[in-house]
């Protein structure tokens, strides 16, 4: 690691030539984390400003194509992933107002009771600084919030909490394929619980899944933070700001007291604040942290940027004789397997657990499209698997526990962006039982395609997906960065909502986690405000 | 473009959904001398890499030529690497990406002239064919971005602009049913 801090003090940067009329409350990232908190503590009576470095997406510039997506990513040229399992980082990140949340597919799923200690239970990885019954409200709440589709007695997995507001999608023929498969081998499965929108709900339309999800909703069925959190946000009063790179976090005296950035003219800022919240996802925020001070701002534990997690991920494909229309649907999944989620280390084999996600709808290009399912095509003999897949082909998507390690970090590199900030080193090995559980997947995933009927049966290359970890939250200020709260434990005025925080990653998506947590982190604020602000 | 400035360039694994190799941690590649996409105002030499993209993308993906593979890749090259579309930015792989593009067109290049004598446009389909299936092999020298991810890259450019579009969707018979329909395909 290199010394990140460019300028000096904190006091030399109050003097810069633009300082801007204090808020209560700067919020570094406009996701659906930063609009959450935005939109709570607005309702509270703050003065809110939101600084997002991205455009200022609408829904009508989410145009449907696979091609136009990827200026939804962000995060460009800013991070180098390595490692023997490197995390994806261009696909995952986002970019603009909505964040990763405007291409995110909105599988949402609770965790489980027993993901939130399986330190005490079993040894073995962290434990959370907080249980499944202290989340239970928000993920009630969350759902109402945005909408959510599902059948929550059909999930016989799933941890008490209130029935989803809306019925599941309709099932479509590649997802009813692969039930007979599950079905066969005794596997139980469910609708996939999902924040898209199965009939009009506040104002949106139901879902016409024609499988946009990736390119952005722009219809608006898919819940993501443009036409939830956001609008209720700027209804309350919260301003948010676009084109606007942070640079870093201002502190003194042990208390955080704004941030510096740049415009979108290059003008450099400085924002004071009562309070900083940084929502700007997994990797950004741990990279602006560690440019903010010596050895890195909110970092007395030597944490911030350590325990970067992900989720196993392997995709496992079947072509069947008859129809599978498997453009239809959304992208994520319209049916869900739970069967192997539990983290109980006496199933022997693996420790943690996977999820499938069923009936995944496609497109023909792109990095999870057609034909990248067989990469190794070129030629005449791609272009027969197109035609004959575009009809035929059946996915599933698996998502598995990952490697928790102090050793899958991030670092400044010396490499600076355009606005002088350190590029950051993001480093991830996964041990070997992360191997073994998705080599007992992928056995039990083409099981599976063959029991539903498949001709031919195969499987992706094992990769990754999802991003926590790198400031996790804990109890004790020496093994963790943040409360679970989200309140640093070094600055008692500047928090952290982000997938950052988590600790451990379950087998599941880790989005609908992330709303809930930090609608309870946004709700603390406001009950406390007068204690940390 | 190899006598241009060289540059050691970390080289991480094409990651996310991609991740299919692992990758040499550290190779030298030809950088650009900028981001800018060939134009009339640039030498000839800058216009035989994107003839050599164009003849490899074909081979990949027949069609990609007439589809127009090297507009989608050059007029992306020239945006600022935020609002690029080109796949490349899946696989971390760090801007700008024009270098990328150099050296692997110049490495088939070599690749062609030493196995067949002459430089890639000018080989014959069959030693086209028969250089893809060598260099995947592995069983010949290879001196540019490393062959696996530069052919992951550049088939994913042919499949955009073959099957990506709403041409494409036709072609193997998948409903298009835009929301909002790209007013251009790129």
């Amino acid at each position: 690691m290199v010394n990140a801090v460019r300028a000096t003090s904190g006091d030399a940067i109050g003097r810069s030539p633009s300082g801007d009329r204090a808020v209560d409350a700067v919020i570094v990232g406009a996701g659906y984390a930063g609009s959450i908190v935005a939109r709570e503590l607005a309702r509270a009576g703050k003065r809110v400003l939101v600084l997002e470095s991205g455009p200022d997406w609408q829904s009508r510039d989410l145009v449907s194509s696979q091609i136009w997506s990827r200026r939804l990513r962000g995060g460009t040229g800013l991070y180098r992933s390595q490692g023997r399992d490197p995390v994806g980082i261009g696909f995952n990140l986002g970019r603009g107002m909505g964040g990763a949340g405007i291409h995110h597919y909105a599988g949402w799923f609770r965790m489980h009771a027993a993901d939130f200690d399986v330190r005490t239970r079993y040894g073995w990885q962290l434990d959370w600084p907080l249980g499944y019954d202290d989340l239970r409200p928000y993920y009630d709440r969350a759902q109402r919030d945005v909408g959510m589709s599902g059948d929550a007695r059909a999930e016989v997995w799933r941890p008490p909490g209130a029935p989803y507001p809306l019925p599941p999608l309709p099932l479509q023929a590649h997802g009813r394929i692969l039930k007979r498969g599950f079905d066969a081998l005794g596997l139980r499965t469910s609708p996939a619980p999902q924040a898209i929108l199965s009939r009009p709900y506040k104002g949106r339309p139901a879902c016409d899944l024609n499988g946009w999800c990736d390119s952005g909703c722009s219809i608006g069925a898919l819940g993501n933070p443009l036409v939830t959190f956001i609008p209720e946000a700027k209804q309350a009063g919260a301003e948010f700001r676009t084109g606007i790179h942070v640079l870093r976090v201002l502190s003194r005296r042990g208390r955080a007291s704004g941030v510096e950035y740049v415009d979108d003219r290059g003008r450099r800022h400085v924002q004071e604040a009562k309070v900083v919240v940084l929502a700007a996802f997994a990797l950004e925020t741990p990279r602006l942290l560690l440019n903010s001070a010596e050895g890195g701002l909110a970092n007395s534990s030597g944490l911030v940027g350590r325990f970067i997690h992900v989720h196993a991920l392997l995709s496992l494909y079947g072509l069947f004789a008859e129809r599978t229309d498997i453009g239809r649907g959304p992208t994520g999944a319209q049916l869900l397997c739970q069967e192997d989620h539990d983290s109980d280390p006496a199933k022997g084999g693996y420790f943690g657990g996977y999820q499938w996600l069923i009936g995944t709808s496609k497109k023909p290009n792109d990095l999870a499209g057609i034909a990248m399912s067989r990469a190794d095509l070129d030629g005449a003999r791609l272009d027969a698997f197109m035609r004959r897949a575009s009809g035929h082909l059946a996915s599933m998507d698996l998502i598995g526990t990952g490697t928790v390690s102090a050793d899958n970090r991030l670092t400044l590199l010396d490499e600076r962006d355009e606005h002088g900030m350190p590029i950051a080193m993001v480093t991830h090995d996964h041990d070997d039982n992360a191997h073994a559980l998705q080599d007992a997947a992928l056995a039990q995933g083409l099981e599976i395609m063959h029991a539903a009927g498949a001709t031919e049966a195969w499987a992706g290359a094992r990769a990754t997906a999802h991003i926590m970890g790198g400031t996790i939250m804990g109890n004790h200020p020496r093994t963790s960065v943040v409360t679970s709260h989200g309140q640093t434990h070094d600055l008692e005025n500047l928090f952290i909502a982000t997938p950052g925080v988590f600790p451990t990653g379950s087998s599941v998506n880790p989005t609908f986690t992330q709303v809930a947590w930090t609608l309870r982190s946004a709700e603390y604020m406001t009950r406390h405000w007068r204690d940390f602000a | 473009m190899r006598e241009n400035i060289t540059r050691k360039v970390f080289l991480r694994q094409a990651a996310g959904f991609g991740a299919l190799l692992a990758w040499a941690s550290l190779v030298t590649v030809g950088a650009p001398p900028s981001t800018a996409s060939p134009s009339s105002a640039e030498p000839p030499a800058a216009l035989e890499w994107t003839r050599t993209i164009e003849a490899w993308c074909d081979l990949l993906v027949p069609g990609a030529a007439d589809h127009g593979v090297v507009d989608f890749v050059t007029t992306q090259l020239a945006k600022k690497p935020d609002d690029a579309l080109l796949g490349i930015r899946y696989f971390d792989w760090p801007p700008p990406w024009a270098g990328f593009y150099q050296a692997g067109a110049n490495a088939l290049d070599a690749a062609s002239r030493a196995r067949f004598g002459v430089p890639f446009v000018m080989s014959s389909g069959a030693q086209r064919s028969d250089l893809l299936d060598i260099l995947s092999r592995g069983e010949l020298s290879w001196d540019g971005p490393p062959f696996a991810l530069f052919r992951l890259v550049t088939r994913g450019d042919a499949i955009d602009v073959v099957y990506g579009v709403p041409a494409g969707y036709a072609h193997i018979g998948l409903p298009y049913r835009p929301q909002i329909e790209p007013v251009t395909s790129w």
